[in-house]
Order: C-alpha cells, then structure tokens, then sequence
C-alpha cells in the first residue's frame, strides 16, 4: 500500500517570501553577469574570495553539508518508503 | 555529549588558532613583499598632491629593521617552517589529500558545533536531531570523498573533462 508523504500545510505568504529571496539571490547574480553595475561581484567571484581562507572553505563545506543532509539524509528512507 | 563538545571545542580553538598564525605570517610576507618595491594590488594612479621634498619624506618613511631586509631564504629553517612543509606540501596529492581532510574536519566540525548551539541554545527540535546530524554528515563525507578523489583522478591521469 502505497502512502503520500503528508506535507504540513503554511501560509502562503511563507513561501512567498522565500521565492522573494531565492528570486532576488539570483536577480542580483544576474546584474553582476551583465556588468552594467560597475565592480559587482558575481557568486563564483564571492565564493573564490571567501575560499581563499581555512575558515571560509570550512563555512562553505558547512553550508554544503547542512544542504546535503537535509536533502538526502534527513527524512530519507530505503526504497523511498514513507 | 559534554566532552564531545568539549573535543569540539577545542579543536576549533586550535584550528583558529593556527589559522590566525599564519594569517599574521602571510601579512607579514605582503608588508614585506610591498616594502620591497613590489606593489601587491593593482595599480593605482599617482598622487595629484604636491611634489614633496625628498628630506621630508625620508623623516616621513617608517626606519626599517635591518632584520626585515633579510629574505626568508636566508634564514635557518626553523621548525615552524618544517611544520608548514608537511602541512602544504608540493602541489600534488598529498597536497590535495592534505587540504580536502583539513576542509572536511573543519567543515565538519563547525556545522556540529553551530548545530549543537541551535540545539541546546535556541530551539531543541524534536526527533533524534543531533544524532542524525552527526551521523548522517559523517555518511555523506564518507559517500562523497571517494567520488571526489576518483574524479580527480579521472581529470588528472585520464584527462576527463566534466
């Protein structure tokens, strides 16, 4: 028998903010591509600057780690039983 | 859980602390590298101010130690510079090895410790949380080490491009 993850219902106004940001995050990389706005930095630039240091690459891998364990750790099981 | 924290710790304070050292070390290098007539940043445009007498501004110019002329070569190896020699090696894979465990562990190490923070200083959030996070990061290193290397084995030896 076959069952649907249920998946907790929001206000809407919560994902809205969220595609708000994520749209802005990717709006802003966008102008820094076209270099129309002087000496901003795109996020590969940002993420070379901030690489360049130990405690930068450990925040990044941090951050990388959190993503990935929330993506396909938590909340995962075999053979995508729920 | 306490002395976990505490290993944690105290491998952070380590970690930031030869972090610091060479940071202190590697502005040093730059002041020096600046001093010696090199500039280290782009170039920038001359001065428009007025030309300044050539007495005034040797009073101007900082003394320099005569110990600060010396280059590094010319010194005894001492045994911070062994220590830096095994910790970045020649570019090769003992290099790349060295520099993947210190990225990981740190990585690692800073994500449980911001993650045990959140725990037990803002929100204790429910189900086995700490557990997974400790075993389940631990899995993906473990899953995304040997694809990393094997990549880069790949690009290096075979010349793959991805």
């Amino acid at each position: 028998m076959t069952q649907e993850v249920g998946v907790a219902k929001h206000p809407l106004i919560g994902y809205f903010v969220w595609a708000v940001l994520f749209g802005a995050l990717f709006a802003w990389e966008g102008l820094a591509l076209t270099y129309r706005f002087g000496d901003v930095p795109t996020l590969s630039a940002t993420f070379r600057a901030i690489m360049r240091y130990p405690f930068g690459r450990w925040a990044l891998f941090a951050l990388w780690l959190w993503f990935g364990w929330h993506i396909f750790v938590r909340g995962w099981h075999f053979l995508l039983r729920a | 859980m306490v002395v976990g924290y505490v290993l944690i710790m105290g491998t952070l304070a380590i970690g930031l602390r030869i972090v610091q050292r060479s940071g202190k070390a590697g502005a040093a290098g730059a002041a020096a590298i600046t001093d010696g007539g090199r500039s280290a940043g782009p170039p920038k445009p001359a001065p428009v101010a007025a030309p300044v007498p050539a007495t005034a501004a040797a009073a101007a110019a900082p003394a320099v130690p005569a110990a600060a002329s010396l280059t590094p070569d010319a010194g005894p190896v001492t045994a911070r510079a062994r220590l830096r020699s095994m910790v970045r090696p020649q570019p090769g894979w003992r290099r790349l090895v060295i520099h993947y465990l210190g990225t990981a562990v740190g990585g690692y190490l800073l994500l449980m410790v911001v993650i045990i923070g959140y725990y037990f200083g803002i929100a204790p959030v429910a189900g086995n949380f700490v557990h997974s996070a400790f075993s389940g990061c631990a899995l993906l290193i473990g899953l995304s080490a040997p694809v990393f290397f094997g990549l880069s084995w790949l690009v290096e030896r075979k010349g793959w491009r991805i």
